[in-house]
């Protein structure tokens, strides 16, 4: 019996950045089981990184409901929001998002700072994170001496080290060239095998061919939701 | 969990050296201001302290004027003047003086020796006056016991005289001319050195006669009074007091119409003074403070503004607010800390070089140093409070998507 990791009630995000309402996500409603491997897309504008940041409790909805693990989200004040970023998250930027002056380590064990995990545990287990992600080498590398897919590998490893409930991925392979684009597609293969809940933003049909599921976005509304394989395309 | 957050602090600061340097300049500059200006008061109170031990350990002064008086000069200005022969009615009508010495000097005096000029300070001489200055000879004489009332038109000249008109010959015998009067040169003082930039050998000794036909006998002068021993002092003191009064012909209610000094009251006036001094130097090493403090303020905004993308990112991976408002104001510390540690490294060296290579002694002591310690402390946080909550408020986004 799979049970729900995510359950998302008519969700709505609405910003007003001049007089006009841009409804980036128009009443989304969702539920995602632990274990699944989710592709979203959709045209740029479609609410895709929007949908994501709510998910990974970055950002929050206008309107609508939204349970992580059980925990209703919206209730949770600023402190347990972190807590959940840390603990229950692990996410993917398209940038990259490491700090440009430390090591491959030291990035990687970041969140580990937050959860007050000792330095000792903190570099032991970073090591095995970076080693998973086959940059057992690199450790002591800086991100400017590391290629775009390594510097990816780290930002997974990180996403990875406090072993969260769920992996968010948006565009991943957005800066990548498509060899490195499959190497990381191929590392979220192996960490959905290991029975990991991963979403991969993207807008690559190629990308999303290795997802279970895909979801389709269109004006923030969901246009499309079906399994791999099961639909002709 | 702070002292990892002091970790991120310290590396942040020491992966952006330049910034984190000019950004404590201003403390570094403020801090040091301060420990040099507190260790040039202290010395000059030190130096201050041994002019006023000079006046030997059982004498006070009988003045015209009180000590670095604040109140009206012209009630002073009405009384009699303190003349020479006061001395004299002193020692020869208290039972516990043993001595009383007339001060007799002038300042911006000019001396002459066939074309060459010094200004100079003229002392007139009395019995006891080299031993109460503390002056050694370096060749020739002081004057003796019977030249010293008498029209005797010898001199005693001080090391910056003779190096002025006698560069390179022997001044002892040379004529010299003061105020038109000539003098024979008899002998040089050993060097002294300068006292607070205050040249201590720029100085002659003529006799009293010559220095009453020169300025007057009745001219004010302080009389130096020196009891037997310390328990007479308050004895000598009421004697002397009751002499001037006779002198003087004051009526029981008149108040006395001269000053007595102790060694302890011109030390608390002395002290006085040197608060007023403290609280100038004080406010002017708070402005640069200030001025400081302001930098380290204005570069910390900088600073999150350039890094809110590494904010962003923080928060993403779990860091809450305090988190991070607790790693950038430790960062603010650690800065005005490091800059007060190397104003107080600078502003001791500096004092300590000073000291060394001039006779000018200054002293930073330990409690300046704490003070400036917690002072670079308070000024961290008060500097740091306000960006640092400024970071801790960003919310996780829109500092992610900061361009
Ligand atoms: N902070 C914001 N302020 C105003 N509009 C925004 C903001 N973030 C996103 N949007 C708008 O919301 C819509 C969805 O954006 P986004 O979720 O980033 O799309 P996608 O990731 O699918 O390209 C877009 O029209 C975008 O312009
Ligand atoms: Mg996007």
């Amino acid at each position: 019996m799979e049970e729900n990791l995510i359950k998302i009630e008519n969700i709505r995000k609405t910003y007003t950045p001049g007089k006009e309402k841009i409804h980036a996500l128009d009443g989304i409603s969702l539920d995602i089981k632990k274990g699944e491997y989710i592709a979203i897309m959709g045209a740029s504008g479609s609410g895709k990184s929007t949908l994501m940041n709510i998910i990974g409790c970055l950002d929050v909805a206008t309107s609508g409901k939204y349970y992580l693990n059980k925990h209703n989200v919206e209730s949770l004040n600023d402190n347990e929001l972190a807590t959940i970023r840390n603990k229950e998250i692990g996410f993917v930027f398209q940038t990259f998002n490491l700090l440009a002056r430390s090591t491959a380590l030291h990035n990687v064990e970041l969140p580990l700072i937050y959860s007050k995990v000792s330095s000792s545990q903190r570099k032991e287990r970073s090591i095995a994170a970076l080693k998973k992600v086959g940059l057992g080498d690199r450790m002591m590398h800086k991100p400017n001496e590391l290629s775009g897919g390594q510097k990816q590998r780290v930002a997974v490893a990180r996403a990875l080290i406090n072993d969260p409930s769920i992996i968010l991925a948006d565009e991943p392979t957005g800066n990548l060239d498509s060899k490195t684009s499959i190497d990381i597609m191929n590392l979220f293969n192996e960490l959905h095998e290991e029975g990991n809940t991963i979403i991969v933003v993207t807008h690559e049909p190629d990308i999303a061919e290795f997802a279970k599921r895909v979801i389709h976005l269109k004006d923030g509304k969901i246009e499309q939701d079906y399994l791999n394989g099961l639909v002709t395309k | 969990m702070f002292f990892d957050l002091l970790k991120i602090a310290v590396s942040s600061i020491f992966k952006n050296k330049m910034r984190s340097f000019l950004t404590m300049l201003g403390i570094i500059i403020g801090i040091m201001v301060i420990i040099l200006m507190q260790a040039a008061i202290e010395g000059f109170r030190v130096e201050m302290q041994k002019e006023i031990n000079k006046l030997g350990a059982n004498s006070f002064l009988v003045t015209k004027y009180p000590a670095m008086g604040n109140s009206d000069w012209r009630e002073y200005w009405k009384r009699p003047n303190i003349t020479y022969d006061y001395a004299d009615i002193i020692e020869n009508s208290c039972t516990n003086v043993e001595n009383a010495v007339p001060l007799q000097e002038r300042w911006g005096q000019e001396i002459k020796s066939g074309n060459k000029k010094a200004t100079i300070k003229i002392h007139g001489a009395t019995e006891n006056w080299i031993k109460l200055f503390a002056y050694d000879i370096e060749s020739g004489r002081y004057f003796n016991f019977t030249e010293l009332n008498k029209r005797v038109d010898n001199i005693i000249i001080g090391k910056s005289v003779k190096n002025e008109l006698f560069e390179f010959t022997d001044p002892i015998g040379q004529y010299v001319f003061v105020n038109g009067i000539r003098f024979k040169v008899v002998g040089l003082f050993a060097e002294k050195g300068k006292f607070f930039g205050q040249n201590k050998d720029d100085i002659v000794v003529i006799s009293t006669f010559h220095f009453q036909r020169m300025f007057g006998k009745n001219q004010n002068l302080p009389v130096q009074v020196s009891a037997y021993d310390q328990e007479s002092i308050p004895k000598a003191i009421d004697e002397t007091i009751v002499t001037l009064r006779r002198i003087r012909n004051l009526k029981s209610e008149d108040e006395n119409d001269f000053e007595i000094m102790t060694k302890d009251e011109i030390a608390t006036k002395m002290n006085g003074v040197i608060a007023i001094i403290y609280l100038a130097a004080l406010s002017i090493g708070g402005m640069s403070l200030l001025v400081g403090s302001i930098g380290v303020m204005n570069i910390m905004l900088v600073s999150i503004t350039e890094r809110t993308r590494e904010i962003g990112l923080r928060r993403s991976v779990g860091a809450n607010r305090n988190n991070i408002m607790v790693q950038f104001l430790i960062e603010a510390v650690i800065i005005t800390l490091l800059g007060g540690i190397i104003g107080i490294g600078t502003g001791v060296g500096i004092a300590k070089l000073v000291s060394t290579f001039s006779k000018f002694s200054t002293v930073a002591p330990l409690w300046t140093i704490m003070t400036a310690f917690s002072v670079s402390v308070f000024i961290g946080l008060v500097a740091g409070i306000f960006p640092a909550i400024k970071a801790g408020k960003l919310n996780p986004i829109d500092a992610l998507r900061h361009e």
